[in-house]
């Protein structure tokens, strides 16, 4: 098995591809049986993308490649970055790795997408199976929240299950425009796990400055797609984990009124935003003047709700001046008791970094020797870890080894189905590992 | 690739990114070993550049002393980002006031370190 992964950084995407040639494809010395490739946003055309894609599959000889855009990529053996692309190349006779597949219209029909991902799905005949897709990601306008208004008023207090039903078209509207995941990307998940997909690691693709947001499949560039393929094995093994950084665990509190749309009325009753801005201790003032960048995305203080079997799963919790409620990525599957308990995460360098060895030992734990491994990390630790970011990748080396070729995406939404569970979270890392268990099968 | 077209790209690699106005490579005593701006360029931007000029050498007796690597100003609406390169030169990059810092200060740690690599 050959693995090589490479990161090239520079203002031209033409010199960044023929860098990536030269130091990814040419070290595979011959035809490789995939590429995964991350570019970052800056080169802004389709068509810019499209001749690198067509480049790399000539250069390489396959057309067995998946990938997309996103505000940073990574991998094991370069420094992080914000301005070029990272690619992951294998050549290998222990997997096999898949056609890759598309669906355009993702964000309309989500249950399409999950049909393709299973057609495909259903005809792999080895016994170890690893899905990877990629989803087109938030992609909205400043004033998408505009629409939200209407969830504030009175009638929306009084008329519960009325505006529920409205909330969910205001929703599921604005999802079709481009904001946010939760609710195509959970759809899809709770689908794979029904259908038995054991393990299935997934992200959006994002530009945090809501210019270029494309999927790549073979040398086709897609907009608002999904994208993504399944490794398989009789001889390798995959395993996969995630996590967030769960170090600095602050007040509990109630989101005690809600609507299914993901649209937080009322916290510990009073409303939403100003009790938000209460239990993180700053004014509306300095929040807006430290996430009006992010799309007014409280990126420091993750929330998270508490399931059932103890864990937490994270959400962001967005404030808009315009709204009294909080508007959050909260899939409406969670959203099903009366009161949902939420607690606070305040996020720091230093817990992600930890994070991210965490997550890197739990994705490995079951694999002897790890050959290689996928990361799709969030782009809000990418931009709460700024200049640290390459000690996250230095821990994830540390937890599975010095040699262990790996590549990491930076996304706009980490979601996968890991044994049999779907797992949509927000700030979080998701990993996977592939590699090869020799004592296992030893029989005495 | 010889020095100076090394050194060139690297910076123009810098500017290049939407947030960015300038990138300067000073030596500590205030002299420009390289520079690139954006092609249109405001009086308010020649101002900072011309603050950066008189007091870099202050500033990287300060990051040396107390060993800093990077230091962020903020001056006539832009952020200025002094990042150490080596014991005698300093990359400064200014930046609109709104700029995504985090980002930012990826590539201009990625671009120190190249640089220093390249002198």
């Amino acid at each position: 098995m050959k693995i090589a992964t490479g990161t090239a950084s520079h203002r031209s995407i033409h010199q960044v591809t023929k860098n990536i040639v030269k130091d990814v494809i040419g070290d595979i010395n011959g035809t490789s049986d995939f590429l995964m490739v991350g570019f970052t946003p800056n080169y802004r055309s389709k068509q810019a993308y499209e001749e690198a894609l067509v480049k790399l599959s000539d250069e390489s000889g396959t057309t067995n490649i998946v990938g997309g855009v996103f505000p940073g990529v990574a991998t094991s053996d370069g420094y992080p970055t914000t301005q070029g692309c990272s690619v992951m190349a294998i050549k290998s006779d222990d997997i096999t790795f898949h056609k890759p597949y598309s669906y355009s219209n993702i964000r309309t029909n989500p249950k399409k997408g999950a049909k393709i991902i299973l057609d495909c799905y259903n005809k792999i005949e080895q016994k170890n199976k690893m899905g990877f897709f990629l989803t087109a990601g938030p992609f909205f306008e400043p004033d998408a929240y505009e629409q939200m208004k209407i969830l504030d008023t009175y009638f929306a207090q009084k008329f519960k299950g009325m505006f529920n039903a409205i909330g969910k078209l205001i929703n599921k509207n604005m999802g079709k425009n481009g904001y946010g995941t939760a609710n195509y990307a959970d759809e899809i998940l709770s689908i794979l796990a029904k259908k038995n997909i054991y393990n299935m690691i997934g992200g959006a693709t994002i530009d945090i400055d809501m210019v270029t947001n494309f999927q790549f499949e073979g040398i086709n560039v897609l907009k608002d797609a999904m994208v993504g393929t399944f490794f398989s094995s009789d001889k390798l093994e995959f395993d996969m984990d995630w996590t967030f950084d769960k170090s600095q665990r602050s007040d509990d509190f109630n989101v005690s009124d809600y609507l299914t749309s993901g649209y937080v009325q009322k916290i510990n009753k009073k409303p939403a935003r100003k009790a938000f801005l209460d239990l993180i201790g700053i004014s509306e003032e300095m929040y807006n003047e430290e996430f009006a960048r992010y799309a007014n995305a409280s990126l420091l203080y993750l929330s998270a709700l508490s399931s059932d079997e103890g864990e937490h799963v994270p959400y962001v919790s967005i404030i808009q001046s315009i709204l009294n409620g909080v508007v959050t990525t909260i899939p409406e599957r969670i959203l099903k008791k009366d009161n949902v308990s939420a607690d606070f995460f305040t996020q720091s360098g230093t817990g992600i970094q930890e994070s991210a060895f965490e997550c890197a030992i739990k994705a490995s734990q079951n694999i002897e020797n790890p050959c290689f491994g996928v990361f799709i990390n969030c782009s809000n630790r990418l931009l709460i870890a700024g200049d640290k970011i390459e000690k996250e990748t230095n821990m994830i080396k540390e937890a599975i080894g010095n040699d262990v070729p790996f590549i990491t995406f930076y996304s706009g939404g980490e979601f996968s189905v890991i044994r049999n569970k779907p797992v949509f979270a927000a700030v979080s890392l998701h990993g996977m590992i592939a590699g090869e268990n020799t004592t296992k099968n030893v029989v005495f | 690739m010889n020095y100076n077209t090394g050194l060139t790209s690297e910076l123009s690699d810098l500017i290049h990114l939407d947030d960015v106005e300038a990138a300067i490579l000073f030596r500590i005593d205030g002299n420009v070993i390289k520079s690139a701006f954006k092609e249109e360029h405001s009086n308010e931007i020649l101002r900072t550049i011309q603050w950066c000029k008189a007091n870099v050498e202050k500033v990287s007796l300060e990051m040396k002393t107390n060993n800093l690597a990077k230091v962020t100003y903020e001056l006539n609406n832009f952020n200025v980002i002094f990042s150490v390169v080596n014991n005698v030169t300093i990359l400064t990059t200014l930046a609109i006031r709104t700029a995504n810092m985090s980002l930012l200060s990826i590539e201009t740690k990625r671009k120190a370190m190249l640089i220093s690599a390249s002198l």
